[in-house]
């Protein structure tokens, strides 16, 4: 299962990390943008505003007021010049014109200044001489006419009145200019508004531009991010099924593997159990043959080999157990090795002299159930030191044969020697002795038959048939 | 070295109109004659006497462009004010010019502006003669001219004010 290499992953993870910055960026970029043209376009709007109001106020009700003293002073020069009127009328008009002409309040310059830009036409300078000439012209024609009032109708009221008459001429013409100047004044400030307009425009379309763009890239970073995202879930997905797989065989394995130690774990508790069983099975038959022995035992003075011949028999059952706990599946025993170890330890121990019995074992290795085994050591045993004890008497040598092979459906176990034939042997299967009982129990409980056959020696043999003796 | 000078002056007063360099005006001419008054050229109280003759006679040229005031297309022809001044030599100090016309509007215009933008004192428009062209009689003789096409950033409705009728009058600043 292959596993994505380290540096490849790091790179990733930085590659998310530029991405997510990226967009931060952007995104306080176009905050950004966005607050600084908001702010712009709010100082537009509040300079239009002011603009506007300045207008309103003033420079449209000073061309207003203006033209109403150009009415005024041309009503007079027509009175004058018509010579129906009077005096007094002439006088009234003259009056008129100079209140007329007194009543805006002049703009000054220092008040447009704001609003001029670079003023080609420099409305400024022109506007404080016109205000300056103005405010000459309205004291002199007001102290003229007052004059001229005082004077009353007469040659020096018509005199005053006369150069009244000249600066209102002069004053006329001024007009005229002044208001050519408002009008001046009036056009830059509509050429303002104008600009301000298309300023406005331009840094909506520049700031409309610009979010797109920034918008635009927004929407890549997230894009790409979200490819990258994407192929980095397609991947993980890879991995994680890669991994179920791996866990999936590992746990096959671990549950196989379970499933064999407890099966290993149960039959080792029925061995466990079995070993106890037959632990106590193998107790309760010494038990058995201590109490039998103690039965024997009428004569006091054979205690000695009483106790000889029981531990005999103990050391037949220990053997067993002995050669289990050497077998390897704590099982099987070899019945060849058993049953020639045990024969050969027979040998050895009784035979007397020393090596005048040959032993000749003929023994199949046969499956024995380990009790059945047992059961056959301990007839073996009876047999083997029957034979020793009896056949050879006074150190004669001889044969002790024992052959354990199949026969027919069965097994025939034989214990045969050439030596004299003994009452023991052949009374076998009569006799009271607890060897012959023991014998003849086992064989019993094996279900198999005792023969004796005594015409050339002595040979005792059993046959035991199959499906109780052997292993299945 | 007086001679060279006196050649010089010689030959400067000679030349002919057209050649470059300081020009004569007409001679003969007074404030009542004269078409054209220019003053203050080199001190506040002198002033030339032209005529349209001599105006005509300078190297013209002509433009065409939209007159804000009739919002039509029209041809220009006349000479460059700055090359008029240069050729009757307008003081380096000097900053603006007062043009007046015969009805008494004046409107001041500023060196940099008639010499960058080449304001024109034309004196025909769409090839005739001012006083020649019944359509035009109010802007006879001359009127000032300024090519809107060719700068785009002289915004008309100010400098409109600045395209002056029946001038008359230059005086110098």
């Amino acid at each position: 299962m292959e596993t994505s290499p380290v540096p490849g992953r790091r790179l990733r993870a930085w590659r998310q990390y530029g991405f997510l910055f990226a967009f931060l960026v952007l995104a306080a970029a176009i905050g950004v943008l966005l607050s600084v043209q908001y702010r712009e376009i709010s100082r537009l709007l509040a300079m239009t505003e002011q603009k506007r109001s300045f207008f309103e106020k003033n420079i449209f009700e000073q061309s207003t007021a203006l033209n109403r003293v150009v009415f005024a002073a041309c009503a007079f020069r027509v009175a004058e010049a018509e010579g129906t009127s009077g005096y007094r009328e002439r006088l009234d008009l003259g009056q008129s014109l100079v209140n007329h002409a007194r009543i805006p309040e002049l703009i000054e310059p220092d008040a447009l200044e704001p609003f001029l830009g670079e003023d080609p036409l420099f409305l400024h300078e022109r506007l404080r001489t016109s205000n300056e000439r103005y405010r000459e012209a309205i004291e002199l024609m007001g102290r003229q006419i007052e004059a001229a009032d005082a004077a009353g109708d007469g040659p020096e009221g018509r005199k005053r009145l006369g150069e009244f008459s000249r600066v209102v001429r002069e004053f006329d013409e001024s007009l005229a200019a002044r208001s050519a100047l408002f009008s001046q004044i009036e056009g830059m400030f509509y050429v303002g508004a104008k600009k301000l307009h298309s300023d406005m425009h331009g840094v909506l379309h520049e700031t409309t531009n610009a979010f797109l763009l920034l918008t635009g890239l927004l929407a890549a970073t997230a894009i790409l991010y979200l490819r990258s995202r994407l192929r980095i879930e397609v991947e993980l997905e890879r991995h994680r099924r890669g991994l179920e797989d791996l866990v999936a065989a590992r746990t096959d394995e671990l549950a196989r593997a379970n499933e064999r130690l407890t099966g290993a774990l149960a039959e080792r508790e029925m061995l466990v159990r079995e070993v106890h069983h037959r632990v106590k099975n193998n107790l309760a038959m010494i038990g058995g043959l201590i109490s039998l022995q103690r039965r024997e035992a009428t004569d006091p003075g054979d205690v000695g080999a009483a106790f000889d011949r029981l531990a005999q028999r103990v050391q037949a059952v220990a053997m067993i157990h002995e050669q289990l706990y050497r077998s390897e599946n704590l099982t099987g025993v070899s019945t060849r090795s058993y049953i020639g170890r045990l024969c050969r330890g027979l040998v050895a121990s009784l035979a007397n002299p020393p090596g005048s019995v040959t032993l000749e074992l003929d023994v199949r290795d046969v499956q024995f159930q380990a009790s059945v085994l047992l059961n056959l050591g301990l007839v073996i045993n009876e047999l083997v030191v029957n034979a020793l004890k009896h056949a050879f008497p006074g150190g004669r040598p001889g044969i002790l044969r024992v052959r354990l092979a199949e026969e027919g459906e069965g097994y025939r176990l034989s214990v045969e020697d050439d030596g004299t034939p003994s009452e023991e042997a052949s009374s076998i299967l009569q006799s009271g002795s607890m060897g012959s009982i023991i014998v003849r129990g086992i064989v019993e409980q094996l279900g198999g038959t005792l023969d004796v056959d005594t015409s050339s020696g002595t040979r005792l043999s059993i046959y035991l048939p199959s499906n109780r003796g052997s292993r299945e | 070295m007086a001679a060279c000078i006196a050649v010089l002056s010689l030959s400067l007063s000679a030349q002919e109109p057209g050649s470059g360099g300081i020009w004569s005006p007409p001679r003969g001419l007074t404030a009542e004659t004269a078409d054209l008054t220019v003053r203050g050229l080199v001190g506040p109280g002198s002033s030339v006497y032209l005529d349209i003759a001599s105006i005509r006679a300078l190297p013209s040229r002509t433009f065409t462009c939209v007159d804000p005031w009739d919002n039509r297309e029209h041809a220009f022809t006349g000479v460059l004010i700055s090359d008029l001044l240069a050729r009757l030599g307008i003081a380096p100090s000097a900053v603006r010019i007062t043009v007046s016309a015969r009805n008494k509007y004046s409107i001041p215009i500023r060196r940099r502006d008639f010499e960058q933008y080449e304001f024109l004192l034309a004196w025909a428009v769409d090839g005739r003669p001012l006083p020649e062209n019944p359509s035009m009689k109010n802007r006879s003789p001359f009127c000032v001219a300024i090519d809107f096409g060719r700068f785009p950033e002289l915004d008309p409705s100010i400098y409109k004010h600045q395209l002056v009728w029946q001038v008359n009058d230059i005086r110098v600043e």
